[in-house]
């Protein structure tokens, strides 16, 4: 294993060496004094209920927000105590600007319970090849905080969502036509081959992207090409059957590395060995190759 | 989990003394002041206190309270002060640490400090919890409550950007942009909504 020469880490390695306190000064009297706020707090009541200095200060117009939104639950549910869910849903669309950046469609709560279940149901159109049902499941996984972790605010559009799904359908795709081939079954071969022809038509596509391109520009956050741009050079290596060129992209990462983010053992792999990160990019595309053969051939 | 008082405050305790010196570290590099950051410090763990039956277990416990401080000190002059028992004379005692700090005299640090504040502020925000806190990006997502990969991007483009600057104002920085493809994730993934991301519109 060699470590890049040209490392990122060198803008990392310049802000280490300024950090204006490398660690707290121990003093005796900081360490007491630190004591005694700990005590401090420690004799403060924690039920969070009688603490007034904690509760939000509500605005006014949110106030009215939410007794209009409590008097439509009472009307609605006839509960003294109303709780106002969170649902997946918002109910708000992505309009004007925000469409670029964002994706199109409605504004979906990440936070809510019903979030995956609305997922799954919203990219239910979106094929996966037979056995890849881990990948569509660890779009969510991957891509949402998480219960208990997300928050009101985090909220991604149906656009954007079914994109993620798309993607990661195609990356699917490719793997299994690429373990098709090398396995002599052609006809999986060709029904992955007809898949990843149609890929960069599908509506989760053309929604967001309608002109894919692998070299024009309408992401400015994509290494090149539009935001599925990178699908037709998959597309055309897979419709001529050049398996070389699609290990090739697949162990170079090729498309912002989407097919590895896509792949669940894959990216275990990575979370499970901190050393890969240290890898020149050669090492890390060998290392990636070596996996794949250990994993689907 | 329900504790007893006793065990509670052993609990609390331990946490206290395990993660004292980080969070006070992260205050004081990030605080206007001795007094705010011994402010933060104290409110932070007095709301961990509040909840200490739902805190997440370990080292989780340690990134929940880096996150609840992070708020605090972007919630700034419209914080509310917390606890004032103690808080005072800590913030005399870290008044006269601070001329003990290891400041490292570096000629380079002003172009430095000027290439980083050209950055977003998310960007700004997880080079320096990756530089200075030493977080890793698992980490820093636990603390900004932001999905993991969001995070890896960020901070690849901090770095390159951030090489970018410091090479644009004459440094000996590489301007060459490296072909490792694990440097970037994918801009579609996590497309969280760029209106509460406003850097990632840049």
């Amino acid at each position: 294993m060699t470590t890049h020469p040209d490392s990122l880490d060198q803008p990392l390695e310049l802000l280490r060496q300024v950090n204006p306190l490398r660690e707290v000064p121990a003093t005796a009297g900081l360490d007491e004094t630190l004591g005694e706020v700990a005590r401090a707090i420690t004799r403060r009541p924690y039920a969070t209920r009688s603490s007034p200095r904690t509760r939000r200060r509500v605005s006014r117009p949110r106030l009215r927000i939410a007794l209009a939104v409590g008097g439509v639950a009472l009307l609605l549910g006839g509960v003294a105590t109303a709780a106002v869910a969170l649902h997946a849903h918002t109910g708000v669309f992505a309009g004007g600007p925000d469409v670029q950046p964002g994706g199109p469609g409605e504004n979906l709560n990440l936070a809510a319970p019903d979030f995956r279940s609305a997922a799954l149901k919203l990219s239910a159109d979106i094929p996966y090849p037979s056995g890849y049902a881990s990948w569509r499941d660890f779009v969510l996984t991957d891509q949402s905080p998480g219960p208990g972790v997300a928050t009101p605010n985090d909220q991604v559009t149906t656009g954007a969502l079914r994109g993620w799904f798309a993607a990661s359908a195609l990356c699917a795709w490719v793997q299994d036509w690429r373990q098709a081939v090398r396995e002599g079954n052609s006809a999986e071969a060709q029904q992955a081959a007809s898949t990843i022809a149609a890929a960069p038509s599908w509506s989760a596509v053309s929604a967001e992207d309608p002109n894919p391109s692998p070299s024009a520009r309408n992401d400015p956050n994509a290494e090149s090409g539009t935001l599925f741009g990178w699908m037709l050079p998959y597309r055309s290596a897979v419709l001529s059957g050049d398996s070389a060129r699609v290990d090739q992209m697949l162990a170079s990462g090729y498309g912002d590395g989407k097919c590895w983010l896509s792949d669940p053992q894959w990216m275990s792999e990575l979370h499970a060995n901190a050393g890969l990160s240290k890898l020149s990019p050669r090492d890390l595309a060998r290392h990636y190759e070596q996996f794949l053969a250990r994993e689907r051939s | 989990m329900r504790h007893s008082a006793g065990s509670r405050e052993a609990r609390f305790a331990r946490l206290f003394n395990e993660t004292r010196a980080d969070l006070l570290a992260y205050a004081l590099r990030r605080a206007r002041s001795p007094e705010d950051a011994a402010d933060v410090l104290a409110e932070t763990f007095l709301i961990a206190w509040r909840k200490l039956d739902s805190l997440p277990p370990a080292d989780e416990a340690r990134l929940w309270l880096f996150g609840v401080a992070r708020n605090l000190l972007r919630q700034g002059a419209n914080r509310e002060r917390a606890l004032d028992t103690g808080v005072q004379r800590l913030a005399d005692e870290l008044r006269d640490a601070v001329s003990t700090f290891a400041y490292v005299p570096d000629e380079g640090s002003p172009r430095l400090r000027a290439g980083l504040k050209a950055l977003p502020e998310r960007q700004q925000e997880v080079l320096l919890l990756t530089a200075w806190e030493g977080l890793s990006p698992r980490e820093i997502a636990a603390v900004t409550r932001t999905p993991v990969n969001l995070v890896r991007v960020r901070l690849h483009r901090a770095r390159t950007r951030l090489r970018r600057e410091l090479a644009a104002t004459g440094g000996d920085v590489p301007t060459r942009e490296p072909s490792n493809p694990r440097s970037d994730h994918g801009t579609r993934r996590l497309r969280v909504r760029a209106a509460l991301d406003p850097t990632s519109r840049r």
